[in-house]
Parts: C-alpha cells; sequence; structure tokens
C-alpha cells in the first residue's frame, strides 16, 4: 500500500491528503462493519448459533446421510 | 511436543548435511508453532530457510531436492493448506520411485500440524489423514505424544520414501481428553512428556497398547487416545486402547490380537466418517475378526460437515459420545 500511495504521488494522481482521507474512511467502514456483525451476537457474549445449523449449507439438498447424522447428534 | 519436534530435526540436522527444513515462517521467525526455533541460527539459511507462500512451490521443491539426494523435511503451516500441494505430493512425491523403476526416490517429510480443539474454524482444524492413506506410496504418520513424535519423527527423516507426519496441534502443549472446559495440563506432567535424549527411534508401522483391557479394543490415534482414555475412565468400561501411531503402513497384528482377544471393537478419531481412516479400519477387522466379534465394529467420528467454528464442541467426538458408543456396543 506504502508502495503504491508513493507511486500514486510521484505520478501526481494521489496525495498525502486524500491518503489520510481515505484511510479514515476505509477505517470508519470496518468499524461500522464489525459493530454490526457483533449486534448479532459473539462467541464470547454467549451467543451461538444452533447445533442444528451446523449441518446446514453443506449441500442445497441435505442428503440421507447427513440427515441421519444430523439425528445422531440429537437435534 | 513442539520442542520434541524442534529436538528430532535438530538432531537429524547435526548428524546428516542433506536434511534441509523449509517453509512458511520457518526460517527466521521459527514457525508459527515454533518448531523451528532457532534452527536457522544454529544451520544457516541454506539449510532452514523461509518459503513463499506457496504449498506447492514448498512440496514440489522438496521433491526435486529429495530426488537429487537431500533429505528435506518440510512443514505446511497447517494441514488446511495443503490443498495447493496435494498435486506435487499424490503426483510426484508418491509416485517419483515407482515411475522411475527405483532409479529415483523421494525420501521427503512433510510436517503438517492437523486436528481441531483449538477454536481455529474450518481453515485451521482439518483432519486430512485418509487423503494421505489412500495414496499409494505414501507413509502417514500421526504421533500423539512427546517421545513418540520425536522417535517417529526421525524414523520419518531417515525414511527412504516420503512420509506425511501430522501432528495434532491441539497436543503441542499438552495430552487433551475432549473436556475443553477444565484447565489445561502441560506435557511436563504427564509421563509421556518424557523425552529421551539424543537419537533414538519409534519405528513407522508399530502400533502400541496404551491401556491393556478385555471387554473392547478402542482403535484410536493423536488427540483421540487422550479422548478414549477419559472415556474409559468415565464410563469403567474395561476397554483395551491402541495407539495406531503409523496409520500406513498399519500395524494390522496388534489390532487383530486385540478384537480377537475383546470381541469388541470402536474406531474414533476426529476427521469426517464417510470414507475416512475409520472405515478402512473397519473393514480391516471385519475382514480378520469376523468371527470373534460380539457386536458390530462402531465408529465415532467428525459430523460430515465443514470444521464449524462456533458449534465446534458439538462436532469434536468427545468423551461423551465415545462413552456412549462404548457403552452401546457393551449392552448389545
Amino acid at each position: 500500500v506504502i508502495r503504491l500511495k508513493n507511486h500514486l504521488i510521484a505520478r501526481g494522481v494521489w496525495s498525502d491528503e486524500r491518503h489520510k482521507q481515505a484511510e479514515a474512511e476505509v477505517l470508519d467502514a470496518v468499524m461500522t462493519a464489525q459493530k454490526e456483525a457483533e449486534s448479532h451476537g459473539t462467541l464470547h457474549a454467549g451467543g451461538k448459533p444452533s447445533v442444528r445449523d451446523m449441518f446446514e449449507d453443506v449441500y442445497a439438498e441435505m442428503p440421507p446421510h447427513l440427515r441421519r447424522q444430523r439425528q445422531q447428534a440429537g437435534v | 511436543m513442539v520442542e520434541a519436534i524442534r529436538d528430532a530435526m535438530d538432531m537429524m540436522m547435526g548428524r546428516d548435511d542433506n536434511v534441509v527444513v523449509f517453509g512458511e515462517d520457518v526460517g527466521f521467525f521459527g514457525g508459527v508453532f515454533r518448531a523451528t526455533q532457532g534452527l536457522q541460527a544454529k544451520y544457516g539459511k541454506s539449510r532452514c530457510f523461509d518459503a513463499p507462500i506457496n504449498e506447492s512451490g514448498i512440496v514440489g521443491a522438496a521433491v526435486g531436492m529429495a530426488a537429487y539426494g537431500l533429505r528435506p523435511c518440510v512443514e505446511i503451516q497447517f494441514a488446511d493448506y495443503m490443498y495447493p500441494a496435494y498435486d506435487q505430493i499424490v503426483s510426484e512425491a508418491a509416485r517419483l520411485r515407482y515411475r522411475s523403476n527405483g532409479q529415483f526416490t523421494c525420501p521427503l517429510v512433510v510436517r503438517m500440524p492437523t486436528g481441531g480443539g483449538i477454536s481455529g474454524g474450518q481453515t485451521h482444524s482439518q483432519s486430512p489423514e485418509a487423503l494421505f492413506t489412500h495414496v499409494a506410496g505414501l507413509k502417514t504418520v500421526v504421533p500423539s505424544n512427546p517421545s513418540d513424535a520425536k522417535g517417529l519423527l526421525i524414523a520419518a527423516i531417515e525414511d527412504p520414501d516420503p512420509v506425511i507426519f501430522l501432528e495434532p496441534k491441539r497436543l503441542y502443549n499438552g495430552p487433551f481428553d475432549g473436556h475443553h472446559d477444565r484447565p489445561i495440563t502441560p506435557w511436563s506432567k504427564h509421563e509421556l512428556g518424557e523425552v529421551p535424549d539424543g537419537h533414538y527411534v519409534v519405528p513407522l508401522g508399530k502400533a502400541i497398547v496404551r491401556r491393556q483391557g478385555a471387554a473392547l479394543t478402542v482403535l484410536a490415534y493423536g488427540t483421540m487416545v487422550y479422548v478414549g482414555m477419559a472415556a474409559v475412565a468415565e464410563t469403567g468400561v474395561d476397554a483395551e486402547i491402541i495407539d495406531l501411531r503409523t496409520l500406513l503402513p498399519l500395524d494390522l497384528e496388534t489390532i487383530e490380537a486385540s478384537v480377537r482377544k475383546t470381541g469388541r471393537c470402536v474406531i474414533i478419531h476426529e476427521a469426517t466418517r464417510t470414507s475416512g481412516f475409520g472405515a478402512e479400519l473397519s473393514a480391516l477387522v471385519q475382514e480378520t475378526c469376523f468371527y470373534h466379534l460380539e457386536t458390530p465394529i462402531r465408529r465415532v467420528t467428525g459430523w460430515d460437515t465443514p470444521y464449524p467454528h462456533a458449534q465446534e464442541w458439538d462436532y469434536f467426538p468427545g468423551p461423551a459420545r465415545v462413552g456412549r458408543a462404548l457403552l452401546e456396543t457393551m449392552e448389545q
């Protein structure tokens, strides 16, 4: 990133001010996304998806062997 | 256990100039699990060095070195990162001897931390041993304690053929019986944490009976040896626990002798169930011990899903699930 920044500044299409501004914008976007993600719960906060969820999204349609395993897991 | 593994590499690098060690962050930094700490300082940058983040390149270069006469012992940072190198392992390392009618060989060790229990999610927790045992030409080793790890790694480096050396990462700092909510026991407080000095070999292809028992045979390797021990302690089932140590070549004699004595067999592994190494074990026990079996062989394994992050302890086949299988097998 530093190398690209220096290159772009040298070519006159970028500046230290614009770089600082861009960094602040990106940091803000990441923080907002993290806060939104954490609002759904974190493992440390004790919230946890159900064990049943563990067997979902392996396939579009759950094959019989996985259904049997889910039953064995008792969920 | 990580010190024992480092000790084995140190020992072999000191004895044989042809032994070279490399991988991602292996040189200057000494490896993310510190398995190669100090080796670059001791043996120099031509014997222990950093590789680019390119697993196929790491194994590919090692195959060339091995064919040339060196003895590379390379590290793939996590077994989960092995997939880009799989073509080099299967198509080149495993077949070089066969393809060249013995003219070229590939005395190569690929070390990889394996298995779960460290909150690593799907990209740092997998157990891909069956992907290696299925390949003709490879040997596959899974140590369960420091003393074995050193002796097995020395044997692997001295072996004339490619060896996949899977290190259960949850065992690096101590034995782990699946009770993730209890304090960690360090190896210094465990009898198998004692590592002999100097050069010694634990031969490839030799299992060991970790616990003598008459009621049932448990086949396990790596972390699951301790889960099996805990399940036995908690259920009171007098099981014989066999630590396979090497999956291929497999010590079928030890397995057969035990199952013929007990008449019951439970196979446990962390890896997913379908086409897992437990399926091979189950088939072999059925083929060799059918007339001695009192009950069907049982498998307790990870579920057939990617390794989950949030539900790790519902996925990991811990002592409760193993214990249930022991009791069911006895009650049948």
